[in-house]
């Protein structure tokens, strides 16, 4: 009955559970007092456990099963909860997973080791080695006691059983399953009609079963009310007389009671539940406790649905040119409707791929903490905008740039304690990870309070590699940017850390395909900061329609600062603007792009910026806004570097989308050696 | 058909509820907390409640509290599902009014088996 539809909802909600247990681990290595972060890791390690033997996952459940055991030593406070136990718990965790998402390749004596280790960080030996899971609904294990002959029995319920939801008659009859029954009611303590309480049960039953039947079989009917009920029992053949009735089974003869005071019973010591109790008191404050009431999607089916998005744009794009050429109002009202509803749905549809980047913050916490523990350098670790939304895809091609940040950022960024102590720092590090919308753009800062980038070391560097040539004259800005240079490293000891393939120059290859950027700053023995700037969404963005010859362009609406008309005694000549002030360069693109024939007559220069660096560029005419679907090229056109896609405009025809980060570091370049021309 | 509403903050442990109730016939509705539980069951007629004590937002035991003060809900079978066994909970549990409970990790057969003593079909 339980298929594998089942053990995949098992296995994608214990990676949740494991990631929440993974948080509420991590939190407490912070803060070990917190009762509530135990609760919360104690509660996964139950679901993942009680799940696991549900869905067949044994091997998780005995585990877990076992850890959680430990664990609860520290839930109760008889253990303290530790930096050692922490990170054994974090181990746990991770053989947890291993077991759900891998269990042939999972290593048994890993499994053994980490309980041993607990075993002996929680210093209570046996407590580890009780059976997994109890069986569900075990009868009283005890008494075998069987009546040949039969049982004859007198039935009190406490009064209150019909109010709870147990049927009396349900459980007679069940009772008459077990063999020939002659039931009869007991009427002596029903009150007079002034005193009856109508929700209670007054009735009582004597019942004499006959057959061979064991005494197990009668408690299994009563199993739920057992405990509050008054249930005397006498085998056939046996006068029944108290004495001999609490002799022969003593923990029957439970005198009818409510919740029970029994003294006998010392189930739970008290002190757990109060200290649970006390902690429910306690307001929830994680964003982990937040309720959503959500729906779970496959994630091809997302993309299918921007693809078919993407297409009813397209469509729509179509149907407004055509009916713009029509002179039908009926027709225009309808492209006009279509082209809102559509404009909606997109919105709609970016929406719902967007995720709160906390998720993937989530993740680096415990890269920090294991990179920490592994270099001596205690860092404490502090994010900010986690409710910032990017899509989907985003997210997870951030994830590689960002591990590789985070790594510098604790490697070459923090200093040992001993150099924060020299420096008047405090010891302990701090890596701050910030997102917050800046325009259209998300931008994700990982910043660092340690040493600072030396701007003169990388210098001396580039210049030693034959990168610039020595004495020339560059921002501070520039000379950082020889970070991103492939093969190029300051660290002057290459630790087990760096290294791993990917180098600064893959970050930013990876940031500038998602049509992002990246700024540096640094303060030398300040630390330093760096800022992915990236747009929100990599299907659809907005976009300006212009022409440059016969064919027609798109540049990326959040890329343009301003257009305006190129003056007529500029149209030939020095390829510089005045800009209120400003000189700004600029780029004829029907030279760049080799377009035949002659200029129109009124050129515009389409202002667009990259950081601080402005370029212009000149079209034969600005069309006007369009919404882009990007359509990626393909790997012949791989070397077209001034574009970074194309799209299909309403007539059907394609549009090539301007690289504009591109085209600002050609005008750039231009202009430099326009000036350096000049001036030789 | 009787109708039963299944509490849990585990889609995994929801989903078994009702692949085992329905396929034996019974109509399932769930919720994922003890809120929503409340909720429905206030504005759904059910035959059988179970519910899970651990849960975010309302737990298991506050939501069997809060249900027995519903009119409609007094005589209803509400059964949790527990991993612990242990006597404190089931008293707890029992004493805010609850039916039964069921222990975690069952078997389909078991839980059929405590649905079919509490719900006349």
């Amino acid at each position: 009955m339980i298929d594998l539809d089942a053990a995949a909802i098992y296995r994608q909600e214990a990676g949740e559970l494991l990631d929440s247990l993974e948080g509420s681990l991590l939190d407490l290595g912070q803060t070990p007092a917190d009762r509530t972060l135990v609760d919360q890791a104690f509660r996964a390690l139950h679901t993942i456990k009680g799940s696991g033997a549900m869905f067949g996952f044994d091997q998780v459940a005995a585990f877990t099963h076992d850890f959680e055991t430990a664990f609860d030593l520290v839930r109760r406070g008889t253990v303290p909860v530790t930096q050692d136990l922490v990170s054994l718990a974090l181990a746990a965790k991770d053989h947890i997973r291993s077991l759900i998402e891998t269990p042939d390749e999972a290593d048994a004596t890993v499994g053994r080791t980490i309980l041993a280790n607990l075993q002996i960080l929680v210093a209570r030996p046996g407590s580890i080695a009780e059976p997994p899971v109890e069986a569900a609904i075990a009868p009283d294990a005890g008494s075998s006691e069987t009546a040949g002959a039969g049982w004859r029995m007198t039935i009190a319920f406490a009064p209150e059983v019909l109010r709870n939801g147990t049927d009396p008659l349900a459980l007679l009859d069940e009772l008459r399953g077990l063999g020939p029954c002659t039931v009869v009611a007991l009427t002596d303590s029903v009150p007079d009609l002034g005193a009856l309480e109508p929700q209670d049960l007054h009735l009582q039953w004597s019942v004499t079963l006959r057959g061979d039947c064991p005494r197990e079989a009668i408690d299994d009917v009563f199993m739920f009310v057992l405990d509050d009920m008054k249930l005397d029992l006498t085998p056939l053949g046996v006068e029944p007389s108290g004495e001999t009735v609490a002799a022969a089974a003593p923990e029957l003869v439970i005198a009818e009671s409510t919740p029970l005071p029994v003294a006998s019973t010392p189930a739970t010591p008290p002190e757990p539940q109060k200290a649970r109790t006390a902690d429910k008191v306690e307001p929830p404050r994680r964003a982990d406790d937040k309720v959503s009431t959500s729906v779970r999607v496959q994630a091809e089916r997302l993309d299918e649905l921007m693809d078919r998005v993407g297409e009813l744009v397209i469509a729509q794009a179509r149907l407004s040119q055509l009916a713009h050429t029509r002179n039908d109002g009926g027709i225009q009202a309808i492209a006009e409707e279509i082209e809102r509803l559509a404009s909606g749905l997109r919105d709609t549809t970016m929406g719902i791929r967007m995720v709160p980047i906390g998720s993937l913050f989530a993740r680096f916490r415990r890269l920090i903490h294991d990179l920490s523990r592994d270099l001596g350098k205690p860092v404490e670790f502090v994010t900010s905008g986690e409710d910032t939304e990017l899509d989907k895809t985003m997210i997870e091609r951030l994830a590689d740039p960002l591990v590789h940040l985070i790594r510098n950022a604790i490697d070459h960024g923090i200093e040992n304690p001993e150099r924060r102590a020299k420096a008047g720092k405090p010891p302990v590090g701090r890596i701050e990870l910030l997102a917050q919308h800046v325009g259209a753009q998300v931008m994700v800062t990982v910043r660092d309070d340690g040493g600072g980038l030396d701007t003169t070391r990388i210098r001396a560097k580039a210049e030693e590699q034959g990168l610039i040539v020595p004495g020339t004259t560059l921002s501070d800005a520039e000379v950082h940017q020889f970070l991103f240079h492939p093969g190029f490293s300051t660290a002057q000891t290459v630790s087990a850390l760096s290294g791993r393939g990917v180098g600064m120059d893959v970050v930013k290859r990876t940031i500038e395909a998602l049509r992002g950027s990246i700024d540096v700053s640094t303060e030398l023995g300040h630390g330093s900061a760096m800022s992915l700037r990236l747009p929100l969404t990599l299907a659809i963005i907005e976009g300006l329609l212009i022409r440059v010859g016969d064919s027609r362009y798109i540049v990326p609406l959040s890329m343009i600062e301003e257009c305006v008309e190129l003056p007529a005694d500029q149209a030939r000549g020095r390829n510089f603007l005045n800009i209120r002030g400003g000189l700004v360069p600029f780029l004829r693109l029907r030279d760049l792009f080799d377009a035949p024939g002659e200029p129109d007559a009124h050129q515009k220069i389409i202002i667009t910026s990259v950081g601080d660096a402005r370029v212009g560029l000149v079209a034969d005419q600005i069309i006007g806004s369009h919404q882009t679907v990007i359509k990626s090229l393909s790997k012949l056109q791989s070397d077209a570097t001034m574009f970074s896609g194309a799209t299909i405009l309403g007539d059907g025809s394609a549009a090539l989308i301007l690289d504009v980060a591109q085209l600002v570091a050609i005008g750039q370049l231009k202009a430099e050696t326009e000036t350096m021309t000049r001036a030789a | 058909m009787p109708t039963i509403l299944t509490v849990d903050d585990s889609p995994s442990v929801r989903h078994v509820v009702k692949t085992v109730l329905s396929g034996a016939g019974y109509t399932v509705i769930e919720a994922g907390d003890g809120a929503e539980g409340l909720a429905k069951a206030k504005s759904t007629p059910v035959n059988m409640i179970i519910t899970d004590l651990n849960m975010p937002v309302m737990n298991g035991l506050e939501l069997i509290k809060n249900l027995r003060k519903v009119p409609s809900i007094v005589g209803i079978p509400i059964v949790f599902l527990t991993t612990e066994s242990s006597d404190g909970t089931k008293q707890e549990a029992k004493a805010a009014g609850a039916t039964g409970w069921i222990t975690k990790p069952f078997k389909p057969e078991q839980l059929l088996a405590v649905v079919s003593k509490l719900v006349r079909k």
